[in-house]
């Protein structure tokens, strides 16, 4: 077995990631042009009707959630749901709530894979009632349940009181028994994301040639994709987070390739 | 197919964030806009441009504009959101910036509460 060279990428990722909550703490706290609200690229998802409709942008979504809407297109399609994987806040608080989790109690995900599967189900009909009333209302309904308005904005003016803290305190502590479970359930973003990301253009490949079988990127997969039995992965929910191929203990086994 | 090597994908990540956050200002709209039809074409008007605490949405964006559109001598203005910033063309010699910017200010009379509540818009900048 051919030893691997070391440059820890996901060292890089967890930077990036690092460096993208800074600046919306940043943002957040009044500094910078914008609020932080006007770069979730749902934004731009959630202004399409008005766009069309009347020509405004509904509520406060304004140019930045646009710009922020087509540069996701453009990463899922070059490479499926990085966005996720490296830059989404919410994820990042997440995969380390569980990773904290697997520490303590040596598993990732107690939830039956049936009853996981069925239940990943769920973020597209919440994605279909969040457009279908913004769409219908004009105001951004979500914000009370959305982590990322909540978290950002300490709870601020659209908060559901006692209510949105519950939400929060309930989907951080089930985040250390079940894989990203806001992620992995609810969040119309990465729903949205799903329509495109079949077709990311650049995917993990195995070498079921040099595989010895030993599983570790399936463990270390925050997706939980069982790496290990594929040849590609084209699982829409793979982040190109290049957990599975740090961890390949065989050079060139786990590669990412384009097209 | 083309192997990518371990740092393709932070380079990729890095050029898409800077191309969208550089390509913004293509698709600024206005939140709420106002033209009054007497003075747009009157080509002695002035300008400005303020970034006013409160415009944070559409509604308070045409909450500002009632706030000052018939006051006389607006010619126009653009309200953005995101930014917060506000374009008032006016014809000076009906009107001048600091009238305009009391009239932003002022207290207004909220007809649910029946009471006069302080301004919720502040000229910033
Ligand atoms: S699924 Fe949603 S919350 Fe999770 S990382 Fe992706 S965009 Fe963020
Ligand atoms: S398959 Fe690999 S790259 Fe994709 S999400 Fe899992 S660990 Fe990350
Ligand atoms: S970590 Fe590498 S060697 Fe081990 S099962 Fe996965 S692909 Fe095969």
């Amino acid at each position: 077995m051919a030893k691997k060279k070391k440059f820890r990428v996901t060292y890089l990722r967890y930077a990036f990631q690092i460096a993208i909550i800074a600046i919306l703490v940043y943002l957040a706290l009044g500094y910078g042009e914008r609020t932080f609200e006007a770069y979730c690229p749902f934004g731009g998802v959630e202004a399409l009707y008005g766009l069309f409709t009347t020509k405004n942008y509904t509520c406060a979504l304004g140019e930045a959630n646009m710009a922020m809407f087509l540069g996701l297109i453009a990463l899922v399609v070059l490479s499926k749901k990085s966005f996720c994987g490296w830059i989404c806040p919410i994820g990042a608080v997440s995969e380390t709530a569980n990773r904290l989790g697997f520490r303590m109690r040596g598993k990732k995900h107690w939830l039956p894979p049936k009853v996981d599967k069925a239940l990943r189900l769920l973020r597209y009909p919440v994605m279909i009632i969040i457009l279908y009333y913004t769409y219908k209302i004009g105001d951004l309904i979500f914000r009370g349940y959305d982590p990322f308005y909540l978290i950002f904005s300490g709870f601020g003016d659209y908060a559901l009181g006692i209510w949105s803290i519950l939400l929060m305190l309930f989907l951080l502590a089930i985040s250390f028994i079940i894989s990203m479970p806001f992620c992995r359930y609810f969040c119309p973003l990465g729903a949205f994301q799903d329509l495109l990301s079949w077709m990311g253009i650049s995917r993990i490949y195995r070498n079921k040639e040099t595989c010895i079988d030993c599983d570790l990127c399936d463990k270390a997969c925050p997706q939980l994709i069982e790496v290990s039995q594929k040849d590609k992965v084209k699982h829409i929910d793979c982040t190109n987070c290049l957990e599975c191929v740090e961890v390949c203990p065989v050079k060139n086994c786990l590669e990412m390739r384009m097209f | 197919m083309i192997k990518l090597p371990k740092w393709a994908l932070p380079i990729l990540l890095i050029v898409v964030l800077v191309l969208t956050v550089n390509s913004t200002g293509l698709f600024a709209l206005p939140s709420a806009e106002y033209a009054n039809p007497e003075l747009v074409n009157n080509g002695n008007l002035k300008s400005l441009e303020w970034k006013v605490k409160g415009v944070k949405c559409r509604g308070t964006s045409q909450f500002f504009i009632s706030r000052i559109k018939d006051s006389g001598g607006i010619a126009s203005i653009e309200t953005y959101a995101s930014t917060k910033k506000c374009l008032i063309k006016y014809d000076p010699s009906l009107t001048d910036p600091e009238r305009i910017k009391q009239l932003i200010e002022a207290p207004y009379f909220h007809p649910e509460s029946r009471q006069w509540i302080e301004g919720i818009f502040t000229v910033v900048d």
